[in-house]
């Protein structure tokens, strides 16, 4: 897990090292010198399991009973972490993409998570801690995926991370994959970096 | 082929996970003529020892043409057609051929993959064309229809009991999907400098294992069955 999500920062570094992109460069920087914070090193080699693609209410059916009778669509279906798995079907967490919460959200949310961990039972896995992670893990992972989503992901993240333990985090000088320059000194909130291979 | 994440970040690369362009034009009858529905009718009929059925509805998705099939016994099965046209919409960056053949392929895999996992309800599907080579001319599949209420319609007017019983449905499927207890191996092979590798088995199967550095040039999870379906 730690390494595959290695792998997609190095892609981001690789490309901002040839197209000369500072801005990119510090990015993936400070992404990987958050990595520690979002990984779990137990799931480092599992378990990856088939997740459909966002578990979208216009795709899931339901009985007259109200019993699930379908999910439909498995386009995009991926194996995805199991951090990234258990977490909250993205129609009960619109709110979030805009920072803000809705009392009907949070509503299907404090049931969805109720009936998840009356499940604990049938798995090994700690469902509940991996649910009230999940949304953090989440954003980290698409950050990690996608450059331009990093962009905004990546004040939230380090938003979260000082609430949390009150204090600023230290973004740690080290090289997105070894044999790749190190930005000695960024700092949170966007400081200049200077890197001869930058500059 | 399901589709895992080292490929959707080849295949989309940046926009990932969703792709913001402009939907290509397409024109809707022109594409309609390169499908025979009439084979599609008698392809359906032929499944089920010749039962006469006919096309009772069509829906409009955003990359997929659904017709419900009725048979004569009033049982229902749905088409799905990919618009080939405009499909998974760019119009800046149309998707390959083997792209969007990996991605019916990998949707067929993990929906029959999905279905094999005690509780989860996805459809079954009951015949799969990944290419136009097939008597209808254009890729398409046959699949159960799910004749229920959509989730999305009834939310809004559900009281705290029935969504606890939604949602207890939801977070059952999750653990089924999560169970190690699978039918399933994976087999993994990485397509590695065009040479074909078997980079990970896992015999207990919870998981494919992820190796860094890749330079894969396109790789492909298989899983076959290795006991009754739980």
């Amino acid at each position: 897990m730690e390494d595959y999500l290695i792998s997609a920062l190095s892609r981001h570094a690789a490309a901002a090292l040839r197209d000369k992109n500072r801005e990119l460069y510090e990015q993936t920087a400070r992404l990987r010198s958050l990595l520690p914070h979002f990984i779990n090193p137990q799931y480092n080699s599992g378990p990856f399991i088939l997740a459909p693609f966002d578990w979208d209410s216009r795709h899931i059916f339901v009985s007259e009973e109200y019993t699930v009778s379908g999910i439909i669509d498995w386009d995009f279906a991926t194996i995805v972490p199991v951090q990234s798995f258990f977490r909250y079907p993205a129609f009960m967490t619109r709110d979030w993409l805009l920072d803000t919460k809705s009392p009907i959200m949070e509503n299907y949310r404090r049931i969805f998570r109720r009936a998840l961990s009356e499940l604990q039972d049938e798995t090994e896995l700690p469902l509940l801690e991996l649910l009230d992670r999940s949304r953090w893990f989440h954003m980290f992972d698409e950050g990690v995926q996608s450059s331009e989503l990093g962009k905004s992901a990546l004040p939230m993240l380090e938003a979260y991370l000082t609430g949390l333990g009150n204090k600023k985090v230290e973004v740690k000088a080290i090289p997105v994959v070894r044999g790749m320059p190190i930005l000695k000194d960024i700092h949170v909130g966007g400081g200049k970096a200077k890197n001869e291979a930058l500059s | 082929m399901i589709l895992d994440r080292v490929n959707w970040a080849k295949h989309f690369g940046p926009q990932y996970p969703q792709r913001m362009c402009e939907m290509p034009d397409w024109d809707r009858e022109e594409f309609l003529e390169s499908v025979d529905f009439e084979a599609l009718v008698r392809f359906a009929s032929s499944l089920r020892n010749g039962m006469p059925c006919h096309i009772v509805d069509e829906i409009l998705g955003h990359n997929n043409l659904v017709y419900d099939i009725e048979f004569e016994d009033t049982s229902l099965w749905v088409a799905r057609i990919q618009i080939l046209p405009r499909l998974y919409g760019c119009a800046e960056q149309p998707i390959s051929e083997t792209v969007r053949k990996y991605l019916f392929e990998s949707m067929v895999a993990a929906q029959t993959f999905a279905r094999n996992k005690k509780s989860v309800f996805a459809p079954e599907i009951y015949t799969s064309f990944s290419g136009g080579d097939n008597p209808v001319g254009v890729p398409f599949m046959l699949m159960q229809k799910i004749d229920d209420l959509r989730l999305d319609e009834v939310i809004g007017h559900l009281p705290d009991k029935d969504l606890y019983t939604v949602f207890s449905d939801l977070a059952r499927e999750m653990v089924s999907l999560a169970s190690p207890h699978t039918s399933v191996r994976l087999v993994h092979y990485v397509k590695w400098e065009k040479t074909l590798k078997l980079v990970q088995w896992s015999p207990t199967l919870r998981c494919m294992m992820i190796r860094s550095n890749w330079t894969s040039v396109g790789h492909t999870i298989q899983w076959r069955t290795t006991s009754s379906p739980h």
